[in-house]
């Protein structure tokens, strides 16, 4: 089998923040899978962020669509995530593919592709600056605020 | 905060089924699987997946993901793709992309490949930089239809290129053999690496 599940989280209550910890180094690449709504409040951006790294280590490049314009941008977080926002009554869907996670002898580049509220689209690329294996992931809104239960978080594993 | 450790994950190297009989539940069958990874280890200016007749009754479509890194004196090369060998002007192919927040296209209705741009860093980037990619092989079996190829790629060094391409080969032949080259004549660097996976019919 080579697209493994790893894990999957559905949330049962509000919560702020999803970890999937000591990711085994075994396969060649990953996969995240996820649907998120707001527990509350306005807009929000769900966000990644590897081993931890909340430093601005995470250049990234867009291209997308909404109901009003097309667009591109680059730019340069501390976390992994630009545009793709949900709010209480809209979801936000992502896949995350993260190549060679575990080999140190690259930085840690991942292509990424959401739908959310206003009708949009977006398809992105980024690099972690960094060459350590990822051993953990976290999956958190940009403003700390809580994803809603029945939110969804899938981690598979892909083989080499 | 919601903790998923995989140490304590029962599905860490998940390979499960339960048992046949009547009232259980019923087995999942693999369909996603690696049939090769070529790792890249000195300098190469193509690498095929050979041998892939064999398959023809087991998947349905075929993947390829990987990195990937070019000794172009530059920030970016392209990668291309031929099929069964064919070196001719038999593809065709439309990339939509960005560089340095721009737009850009690039196509063409006669082509020596299927060209899906900006998919590999280059020499002028830091080392330690590589490009993304995953291609998708349309029922490369099928000997009604001309083969289809979508891609999505990206390497944000240099100009920050995203590129989301397609493209034919102009042939109905069953797939027996998958060629990438680096389409800028230039070469795959050590650390590039390339797995062809089969999704089952």
């Amino acid at each position: 089998m080579s697209y493994v599940a790893l894990a999957n989280i559905t949330l049962t209550g509000n919560d702020n923040q999803i970890l999937f910890s000591s990711i085994p180094n075994t396969y060649r690449h990953l996969a995240l899978v996820m649907q998120t709504r707001a527990a509350g409040g306005g807009l929000t951006y769900p966000s990644v962020r590897f081993n931890n790294d909340s430093g601005t280590n995470y250049p990234q490049v867009t291209m997308g669509a909404n109901s009003a314009q097309v667009y591109n941008t680059t730019y340069n977080f501390n976390r992994i995530g630009y545009g793709g926002n949900s709010t209480t009554s809209h979801g936000h869907a992502m896949t995350l593919d993260i190549f060679d996670y575990a080999q140190t002898d690259k930085q840690k580049v991942f292509l990424q592709k959401e739908n959310y509220y206003g009708n949009a689209i977006g398809y992105f690329t980024g690099r972690w600056l960094n060459t350590a294996a990822i051993t953990s992931i976290a999956i958190f809104f940009e403003d700390g605020s809580n994803m809603a239960s029945g939110s969804t978080f899938e981690l598979f594993g892909i083989a080499s | 905060m919601t903790n998923k450790s995989l140490l304590r994950s029962s599905l860490v190297n998940n390979r499960w089924y339960e048992t046949m009989l009547v009232g259980n539940s019923a087995f999942i069958p693999v369909t996603y699987e690696l049939i090769e990874t070529i790792p890249i280890t000195s300098n190469t200016s193509s690498i095929t997946f050979a041998n892939l007749a064999s398959f023809s009754t087991t998947y349905r479509h075929l993947q390829i993901r990987g990195t990937g890194r070019s000794n172009r004196g530059d920030d970016n090369s392209a990668v291309g793709i031929r099929f069964n060998g064919d070196t001719g002007s038999n593809y065709s192919f439309h990339n939509i992309q960005t560089l340095s927040g721009n737009w850009d296209t690039a196509n063409s209705g006669s082509h020596t490949s299927i060209t899906l741009g900006y998919t590999l860093a280059a020499a002028t980037t830091a080392s330690g930089h590589y490009g993304g990619f995953i291609i998708d092989i349309l029922e490369p079996y099928n000997s009604n239809k001309f083969k289809t190829v979508k891609a999505f790629s990206g390497q944000p060094s240099g100009r920050n290129f995203i590129c989301v391409a397609s493209g034919n080969w102009r042939n109905t032949n069953s797939v027996t053999s998958v060629t990438l080259i680096d389409a800028a004549g230039t070469n795959f660097v050590s650390g590039s690496s390339f797995s062809l996976y089969g999704i089952r019919r």
